[in-house]
């Protein structure tokens, strides 16, 4: 049968005076559930268009939204009228960005807001959060403008006294599952993008989008990681350890959007080695390890590195005992070469980038774990954007970044960390080369290229979603 | 096509669907079908920080259903007006059969009690032995790393002299 003559069919079951669920049984039994709904919505268009039965469009859909209830649901005979709605231009589309963790400054969400940035012309945005947000602290922390969008907050009571960290590893299957507040609202939207590490949330919009920054936890209760539409990943490194947690192949691959370029980069840098990287209480990303093999390259080739500083840049909270450790150690070196600079703006850490030559990043080092391991490594690209040579531990997100020998070096020891440093130091020209290399690679995480590739996939579907392509 | 129209008309539509939709007694009947399924665990494949979560839990839910001993609050009935004969009866049914039921159910009780005492002294042991372990590997990486760098050093000095 073909598409056509299919939904005239169709569009004759569902005109028709008795209720004719059997027959739309039967039209559809071919084709695969998942397209139901786009061949109900054809032949509603359709029926839509022609309009030359009186009183016969809603009567047609009201049948097929009771047909959808009865077989796969109320949420989708509310997502078929949702649908038809945007399909016959009576509205905009809308999309909810949910983030169990907006309330906290970092990388995974900067990623879901730098992608709701990019859609914001075309959908009508719902923030969805656990704590309450204002438009004026997205401003603050990422430089973007949303205050067009709508803010939800969802009350937990159940995570009333756990401050501003939510865990969901706390919910276990003894008890019942506080996320699904989040499923149910869900439903109201036309898209839905979890960018959470949170895969307690099951999807009812009509096209539902999991964010994946890293699958931190194996499927147990509640989990629904696969009951999306669409998985994207942020790195081939997150792709494989989903494939190895969750046992199922993500789909669309989009890096986060690096966004640190300079306006010019100059040619000429200071001998600085940056490292830029969060204080971690349990000391993950490295930075005593940086700072022994800082006095160890000087001790060796004092004459080599005379003018070199190494500065430690990164975000810290209060009370951090691991930074005090690291405060004490370097004064107690008396090498005044070693510099920390915590909690700078955003001026300082462009005006650090633009300085520096050689940058350091050894997240995952002496790790086991691969949830402690970087996943991608945002400031590695922020650094090569500005032309400095990275140096960074061979494993992770890193790998895909940096191109050993070509846009930098990959290190799995101190000792390999140092001889590549020594002959960046000692060869300018390989300075130079490498920082360009590094620069022009860099855009291939660029904020631009993000936008890109969000606005690409989501209009795509947004497209199936009006007219869907029936095969 | 009449857009005003056919919107008035999904509008109506809509109010019935929101009605289905509120009405649904969870997410699994909105979503036409059961939701959640059962997966297996492979703990060969987990992470050493993995076991230890898993591990605490585990014995966490051990330790809250330690005492295998029925609770008469928890016989419930939903029935309108037998209800309350139906808790009575079956709550007498319970404090009968205690008379037979205790003795052994007490001893399960203490049994449980020390086996999941046992169990959390394994577990923090194995703490101490994996502290202890990364301590040393710990010490054997620096080791190590003194002594590749006191290789070059001697190399450098073998070079220049």
């Amino acid at each position: 049968m073909t598409q056509a003559s299919l939904q005239s069919q169709l569009a004759s079951a569902l005109l028709a005076r008795i209720p004719r669920g059997g027959e739309l049984d039967r039209l559809l039994q071919s084709q695969p559930q998942s397209s139901h709904w786009d061949h109900l919505l054809a032949a509603l268009k359709k029926v839509a268009n022609d309009d030359n039965v009186a009183g016969g469009f809603p009567r047609a859909l009201r049948a097929a939204a009771q047909w959808l209830r009865s077989r796969l649901g109320p949420a989708r005979a509310a997502n078929l009228l949702s649908r038809l709605e945007v399909a016959l231009g009576l509205r905009r589309p809308t999309l909810a960005l949910y983030d169990h963790c907006l309330h906290i400054i970092g990388g995974g969400q900067k990623y879901g807001l730098t992608l709701v940035d990019a859609l914001k012309d075309d959908f009508d945005v719902t923030i969805l959060t656990h704590r309450p947000m204002e438009p004026a602290s997205i401003r603050d922390w990422y430089g973007m403008d949303l205050s067009a969008c709508s803010y939800r907050t969802v009350e937990l009571p159940e995570f009333a006294d756990s401050g501003s960290h939510i865990d969901p590893a706390r919910v276990t299957r003894n008890m019942a599952n506080p996320f699904h507040r989040v499923s149910r609202l869900s439903g109201a939207f036309d898209v839905f993008v979890n960018n959470s590490m949170n895969e307690m949330v099951f999807p009812l919009a009509g096209i539902s989008t999991m964010v994946c920054h890293f699958p931190e936890r194996r499927p147990a209760a509640y989990f629904y990681a696969d009951r999306y539409d669409y998985v994207i990943y942020n790195s081939e490194y997150t792709a494989g350890w989903i494939e190895k947690k969750w046992k199922f192949t993500p789909h669309v691959h989009i890096y986060p959007p690096v966004d640190m370029p300079p306006e010019e980069t100059p040619e000429d840098k200071d001998p600085i080695i940056l490292s830029v990287a969060r204080f971690e209480q349990g000391g993950s990303k490295r930075q005593k390890e940086m700072v022994q093999a800082f006095l160890t390259l000087r001790r060796r080739f004092p004459e080599e590195t005379r003018d070199w500083h190494l500065v430690l840049a990164g975000g810290s909270s209060e009370n951090n005992p691991y930074l005090e450790e690291l405060r004490s150690e370097i004064r107690a070196t008396g090498d005044t070469h070693i510099r920390l600079r915590v909690n700078i703006t955003s001026e300082e850490l462009h005006t650090l980038y633009l300085r520096a030559a050689v940058f350091w990043h050894l997240c995952g080092l002496h790790q086991t774990d691969p949830a402690l391991v970087e996943h991608f490594g945002m400031t590695i690209g922020e650094a090569m954007q500005n032309g400095l040579v990275p140096v960074v531990f061979d494993g992770g997100g890193q790998r895909e970044i940096v191109k050993p020998g070509e846009t930098g070096f990959r290190v799995r020891t101190l000792e390999e960390l140092i001889r590549h440093t020594r002959r960046l130091i000692n060869d300018p020209a390989m300075r130079r080369r490498c920082g360009r290399a590094a620069l022009e690679s860099s855009r291939r995480f660029d904020r631009p290229r993000f936008t890109r590739e969000v606005r690409q996939f989501f209009m795509e579907r947004l497209n199936h979603y009006t007219n869907p392509q029936l095969p | 096509m009449d857009t005003e129209k056919i919107k008035a008309e999904i509008e109506d539509i809509k109010r019935d669907v929101s009605i289905w939709y509120r009405s649904a007694a969870n997410v699994a009947d909105l979503a036409g079908g059961s939701i959640d399924r059962h997966h297996p665990l492979d703990l060969w494949e987990f992470s050493d920080r993995e076991l230890d979560a898993w591990m605490g839990d585990q014995l966490t839910l051990l330790n809250e259903s330690i005492d295998p001993r029925p609770v008469p609050s928890e016989i419930t009935s939903h029935r309108r007006f037998l209800g309350p004969v139906i808790v009575r009866v079956k709550r007498l049914i319970m404090k009968l059969l205690n008379l037979y039921t205790h003795s052994i159910l007490e001893r399960q009780h203490r049994f449980n009690t020390e086996s999941v005492a046992l169990q959390l002294a394994a577990f923090i042991r194995i703490r101490r032995i994996q502290s202890g372990l990364d301590e040393i590997l710990r010490q054997l990486a620096e080791r190590r790393e003194l002594e590749s760098l006191r290789e070059v050093r001697g190399e450098i000095g073998e070079t220049r002299s």
